[in-house]
């Protein structure tokens, strides 16, 4: 699989149109009621929640990958494109975005809360990130095939899927509790975050793109 | 006519869908290299399914369809770069601005970025939407996105252009710079299949018609020879136009209607 001219373009297109307005209130309401919990509790939440949160506004970009607008599978479709090529650059431009939302919510929070992130905080964040991240690639691509949503939502549908999100997402968190809390392993919980990239490489990416290819020519 | 003269080749071509519907049922087609080729029939005659199987977005039951002399792949990436597609219901990215839409069409078709702005901005200019270029597309009218959809289809100067009713809910002025395009893009040797239900536009436009009535192909030739072919088919009436042809062919003409009012 290559990352050629085509990706880099999806790659941008796809990072410009995740961090542009469409979620915009969805992460102030969720900012703004991080913020308003730090305040009042006084003392600083794990940055796991923050993580949490924040993916939680990428729904469609991790479940609907085929449709950022209706008819763009079609008109994908009159490209030569490669498909593995198309989820690879949008999967990407999604893990981007997250980053960004995170990095974002993280700022917002952190600047109301009276204590102060070390470096144990963030090494945290950045170890769980990982094992929700790949996981939910590989389960929004499956989505994305199985239930492609050529129609995009309204405000309350964001919300709902928003919601829909964080309990996935609270699942999937589930493994790093174990490896982490419970056998206080390190080293699990990186080999659990490589195997899920390994996975969404070598089997949800070419799976996801040959399903693409008959979406359509079905009768 | 060699079978090299053809750049579409599509012979008892048959789909039928899951409800049973029979959409295309034996349709054959030979499209001239350079021709500009009127595909004409009633709504529901096969004519945008037929359009949707070229663009990979369905696919065939039986038949056989070659594109530049080879059996056509809709997967294959060299047969989608030398095409270009409007269709009945233009595919655009929403929340794209104009030019960069077609920037990146442009970068997808596998132009050089710089030359991809740069035809972006002829093409706008060419078809009027010079003052278009930073909205969103989504917040175009009807014809403006028929128009940003033909300068899609048209920006990597591809040899044949498949476009289903272009003409169809625009105003005159945009018909008129959608078929200026096109006529200058025919003078340059792109093949242009067109579909509409304007049939004087389809005799005067085209060089080339096909008539296709229920799934199947009942007339293909040189528009040149439609009167006489008139002529021939309808006896006592009709002044030999491709309308009169039209409505031989596909209508029952000897049946008598009538409302009770009038």
């Amino acid at each position: 699989m290559t990352f050629g001219r085509r990706e880099h373009l999806l790659f941008f297109s796809d990072f410009r149109h995740s961090v542009s307005s469409a979620r915009i209130p969805l992460l102030v309401v969720f900012a703004a009621t991080g913020i308003a919990v730090v305040v009042q509790r006084g003392d600083l939440p794990s940055l796991i929640v923050v993580v949490i949160v924040s993916l939680s506004t990428l729904d469609s970009q991790f479940n609907n990958v085929l449709y950022r607008s209706p008819g763009e599978l079609e008109a994908l479709t009159l490209f030569p494109l490669d498909w593995r090529g198309l989820f690879l650059a949008r999967n990407l431009a999604t893990a981007g975005a997250a980053v960004v939302t995170i990095v974002v919510m993280s700022m917002a929070v952190l600047y109301f809360s009276p204590q102060r992130a070390g470096l144990p905080e963030v090494l945290e964040m950045a170890l769980y990130f990982p094992t929700v991240l790949f996981p939910l690639l590989i389960i929004g691509n499956l989505r994305s095939v199985q239930e492609p949503r050529s129609l995009m939502g309204t405000t309350r549908d964001y919300i709902v899927q928003g919601f829909g999100m964080i309990v996935l997402t609270i699942i999937l968190t589930l493994p790093y509790i174990v490896f982490h809390n419970l056998f206080q392993s390190t080293l699990a919980s990186l080999a659990y975050g490589a195997i899920g990239a390994f996975a969404w490489l070598r089997y949800s990416i070419p799976h996801a793109a040959s399903h693409s290819q008959i979406l359509l020519v079905q009768p | 006519m060699t079978r090299d003269d053809d750049i579409l080749r599509i012979d008892s071509l048959v789909k039928v869908f899951e409800n049973g519907l029979r959409a295309v049922d034996g349709l054959s087609l030979r499209v001239r290299k350079g021709s500009i080729f009127g595909f004409i029939g009633l709504n529901g005659a096969g004519k945008t399914t037929t359009i949707r199987i070229l663009a990979g977005l369905l696919g065939k039951d039986r038949g056989t369809i070659e594109v530049f002399g080879k059996t056509f792949n809709p997967a294959d990436p060299s047969t989608k770069a030398a095409m270009g597609f409007v269709l009945d219901q233009p595919l655009y990215f929403e929340w794209m601005e104009g030019e960069r839409y077609l920037r990146f069409v442009g970068e997808m078709y596998g132009l050089h970025p710089d030359s991809a702005a740069s035809r972006a901005s002829e093409l706008l200019d060419f078809l009027d939407m010079a003052d278009k270029r930073n909205e969103t597309i989504g917040t175009y009218s009807t014809g403006t996105k028929k128009k940003i959809s033909l300068a899609a289809a048209m920006i990597h100067t591809p040899g044949f252009i498949v476009l289903d009713e272009p003409l169809e809910g625009i105003d005159a002025l945009a018909a008129s710079s959608i078929k200026e395009t096109l006529t200058m893009a025919a003078s340059r040797g792109t093949t242009i299949l067109i579909t509409s239900h304007v049939l004087d536009t389809v005799e005067r436009f085209c060089s080339d018609v096909a008539i296709v009535h229920a799934g199947k192909t009942v007339l293909q030739c040189r528009t040149e020879e439609i009167r006489s072919l008139a002529r021939g088919k309808i006896a006592g009436h009709g002044a030999g136009s491709l309308e009169d042809l039209f409505l031989e062919l596909v209508s029952d003409r000897t049946r008598q209607k009538h409302l009770s009012f009038l």
